[in-house]
């Protein structure tokens, strides 16, 4: 049934970072059908409002698709072994790439995805915008498309009521990049029909993704768990800037998020990573859908109005936000009161033979974190204690997240973090040693 | 077969380092080294150690460097190599993997002809130009591509010796071969680590022998052969003087410095047909006991050998093929030990196909130039040989074209 739906495709914002990710997903399995099935009729559209970046994606795809049928060369040889013509690796990844180069429309007009079977929507995190555009194209369709969003945050039955789908639509929440990144949240609304979330598994199978099912409240799991670590982490701030400068507590946090607790990044650079504005806009939306005012922190709007935003540029690198950075590192802290970057302190040396990168291939990773948040709860310093209450803040979160309807059990909290965060651990673990700490 | 009509020495051989997968210097995303520049450094390598450089005549090997390297007229680098072999005599040499031991086998030739006494010989190749998902499809051109190529895996070689090591599995037993092919691995690393050219000298991986005998999985690689039974892709150079006495003392090279080849055993099989029996390689037999019988030795007086060990399961029927087991017992042969570096017929001790690196069209000149150097005190890996004599086998394709040589050591006991 899912090789017939995805005949006809369609990505909406098809352009952007999270919609070049999933067009290259999708065009990757197509064009496998194409090869399979060299007389039937496939098309993917690619929708996006700027045709500049549509002619760019379209260079992006045949450069990933070269690499995707380099690398499936074994699957790609099976599937046209009866075609004689077809002998030498290079024929048969050139035949690929036709194939799938050749089955691509690019559109500016966001209507021409009614014709599509299936379609995945990663426009910008626009409630008003989403429901605008799916509610026409819906009306649009002669037929009743299937409807994947890849919000991270606005709840799915929102969007269905408010755009009349007909529970045509779930939420299908890449991580960035797509392409990389193996999780997939899978938000299911209550009206959705068995057949729809049937043939959404099915895909996010084909696509070799881990699914985790979250139920509709805003923000699902994964940012369930970000906004609210954001917002302790901003009380921390705010706690330690009674002490020291603000810039300084920043780092200091940043600093204990990632080599205390041994992260791949701290969580102010996470949220550069993601952008200050989509962490602001997320949490808006949370803000507005839990009638929770405290996700939308105080901090993350200074530097939202500051137009300190962070996020990346098209090559993938770092743009400057909260810290500037050099080579991907931070190198300096945007001080509030002056407007202007500082040069970052260093407030924890590093080991360099103790890292999440080098934790990560451990072949006894448990046990070194083991012993090592031992030595974190023989601490009575400042850092020690900041790290024992963010380790046991984002458990509480995780337990929250369970209680709160939005994850079916602590380990699909664990299964997101661990899988689409990076984290080398769960929320729920067995290094905390004290009680849970309230929120601040 | 008779012996030489006059004798013929092999001198001043010289190896380039095998660049690939493995060394630290090897970086696909930067510039790498030129063909070119193999060739001179290799040239330049020879002539340090020859006081007169004149030669008669120039041999240069390479598999498909019109593919990899989109270049043809390989002879007409010989004298950008070799400044003195401008006007003279110069030839391209071609034989897969086989490809060195059939440019000196044409080097023994033409001294042997009296047309030349001394010749220079090289070979080299450079593969790391295009992906290895590519290069398979080049590299198939050393079978029979039209009939092999489609029915074939995707990195072609490691199928068709996948096919031999399953054939032998069935035939006398997984596990015990397995370990053999293990050990096999182990060897070829712990001598590649006594050669700083070689491919896998940084190679510290511990446990070699229990990392060999991951089990082949047909979904991973192919059915029979895992990662550690393949030799890698190689970029690289070797070359070597061959010469009459009389060339020698032309060129200034001593004895003592020298090598005798007494030996060279040639044998070619129709590469339209698959091989009779996968679990042996009849030609390399063949051109074995051609070389020990033109010697007049047995296998027992060998001290040492270079095979042609591109699968591991190829340096196993190689064994087998020259006698040193009988069918069916290579893996209790090696099991035992014996082809350590002190065991009792040393194999590889420049670390082989799988240890040192394999450019296809160096590989069988680089053979020589271990031989040479085992026998003339100058290996890097040096052991002390019971025996003055050395044997090589260059083998081209699925046992295709094979050229086998014996040397045999110059300097007094």
């Amino acid at each position: 049934m899912l090789d017939q739906i995805l005949t006809r495709t369609a990505v909406i914002g098809a352009a952007g970072k999270m919609g070049s990710g999933i067009s290259l997903l999708a065009l990757q399995e197509m064009a496998l059908l194409a090869m399979k099935n060299s007389d039937d009729f496939y098309d993917l559209v690619l929708i996006d409002l700027d045709f500049q970046r549509l002619k760019n994606l379209q260079i992006y795809l045949k450069k990933h698709l070269v690499k995707f049928a380099e690398k499936n060369i074994n699957l790609l040889r099976k599937l046209v072994e009866d075609n004689p013509n077809l002998v030498s690796n290079e024929e048969i990844i050139e035949e690929f790439l036709d194939r799938g180069l050749s089955l691509i429309r690019l559109e500016t007009d966001l209507l021409a995805a009614s014709q599509a079977n299936i379609i995945f929507e990663a426009m910008t995190e626009d409630i008003d915008l989403k429901t605008k555009i799916l509610k026409e194209i819906y009306k649009k369709a002669s037929h009743k498309p299937l409807i994947l969003t890849n919000t991270s945050s606005i709840p799915i039955n929102y969007i269905d009521a408010q755009a009349h789908l007909e529970n045509k639509i779930l939420g299908f929440h890449f991580y960035n990049p797509p392409a990389v990144q193996r999780l997939i949240e899978l938000i299911i609304p209550p009206g959705a029909s068995a057949q729809s979330v049937e043939i959404a598994f099915d895909l996010a199978k084909k696509f070799n993704k881990i699914v985790v099912k979250s139920n509709d409240k805003a923000g699902f799991i994964g940012n369930g768990h970000f906004l609210r670590e954001i917002v302790f982490a901003c009380d921390m701030v705010r706690k330690l800037s009674q002490e020291m400068t603000e810039e300084d507590a920043i780092t200091l946090v940043n600093e204990v998020s990632q080599k205390l607790l041994v992260r791949p990044m701290g969580i102010f650079q996470l949220v550069d990573y993601v952008g200050v504005d989509v962490v602001y806009k997320i949490g808006s939306v949370m803000a507005r859908f839990l009638h929770n005012p405290r996700l939308e922190d105080n901090l993350i709007l200074k530097w939202y109005n500051a137009n300190i935003l962070g996020g990346q540029y098209p090559d993938g690198s770092q743009k400057d936000g909260i810290f500037r950075y050099a080579h991907g590192e931070p190198i300096a802290v945007y001080d509030n009161s002056i407007q202007a970057y500082q040069p970052i302190k260093s407030f924890i040396d590093a080991d360099p033979e103790f890292s999440w990168k080098k934790l990560q291939k451990h072949p006894d990773r448990q046990g070194v974190l083991k012993e090592h948040f031992e030595s974190i709860y023989q601490r009575t310093d400042t850092k020690g204690i900041l790290a024992q209450q963010f380790l046991e803040n984002s458990r509480l979160i995780a337990n929250e997240l369970v209680k709160d309807g939005v994850a079916d059990k602590v380990e699909d909290v664990n299964t997101v973090l661990i899988n689409g965060f990076f984290h080398i651990y769960g929320a729920e673990n067995n290094f905390i040693q004290g009680k849970t700490h309230e929120n601040v | 077969m008779k012996t030489f009509r006059k004798k013929i020495y092999a001198a001043a051989g010289y190896t380039t380092l095998f660049l690939g997968s493995g060394r630290k210097e090897f970086r696909p995303d930067k510039k790498m080294p030129s063909f070119e520049q193999y060739l001179k450094e290799t040239a330049e390598g020879t002539i340090q150690m020859v006081p007169h450089p004149e030669f008669d005549e120039g041999i240069i090997g390479s598999f498909m460097p019109s593919r990899f390297l989109k270049q043809g007229n390989i002879p007409g680098f010989l004298p950008f190599m070799v400044p003195s072999l401008q006007n003279k005599p110069c030839t391209g040499v071609e034989g897969a993997c086989g490809t060195g031991g059939r440019a000196i086998a044409e080097g023994i030739k033409t001294v042997l002809s009296d047309l030349a006494d001394s010749v220079f010989v090289s070979g080299f190749e450079v593969q790391n130009t295009v992906k290895a998902v590519y290069g398979a499809d080049i590299l198939a051109g050393a079978a029979y591509y039209q009939k092999e190529r489609k029915s074939g895996h995707a990195f072609f070689f490691p199928g068709i010796f996948s096919e031999r090591a399953g054939a032998y599995y069935q035939r006398y037993g997984y596990r015990q071969t397995r370990q053999a092919m293990a050990r096999w691995y182990e060897n070829s690393i712990i001598n590649a680590r006594m050669n700083p050219k070689a491919q896998e000298f940084q190679n510290i991986t511990p446990n070699l022998y229990e990392l060999a005998l991951t089990d082949p999985s047909r979904e991973k690689f192919v059915p029979h052969l895992n990662l550690f039974d393949c030799s890698k892709v190689s970029d690289g150079a070797a070359s070597i003087v061959i010469a009459s006495e009389e060339g020698l003392k032309k060129l200034g090279i001593s004895l003592k410095d020298s090598v005798e080849i007494i030996a060279m055993g040639a044998a070619e099989a129709d590469i339209t047909q698959d091989p009779q029996d996968l679990t042996e390689l009849s030609t390399t037999a063949m051109a074995g006991k051609k070389a020990l019988e033109q010697a007049g030795i047995v296998k027992d007086d060998i001290a040492f050998l270079e095979l042609h060990d591109c699968f591991t399961i190829s340096g196993l029927l190689a064994l087998e093929a020259l006698g040193f087991a009988q069918a069916g017992k290579a893996p209790e042969f090696i099991l035992e030990g014996n082809i350590q570096a002190h065991g009792k017929i040393p194999i590889n001790l420049s670390g082989g196909l799988g240890g040192f690196g394999h450019p296809t069209g160096a590989t069988g000149v680089r053979q020589l130039v271990d031989l040479w150097a085992q026998l003339t005190g100058k290996a890097a890996n040096q052991i002390h040989l019971k025996s003055p004599f050395g044997m090589m086998v260059s083998m081209g394709g699925n046992d295709k074209t094979v050229t086998t040589i014996i040397a045999k050591s110059t300097l007094e006991d």
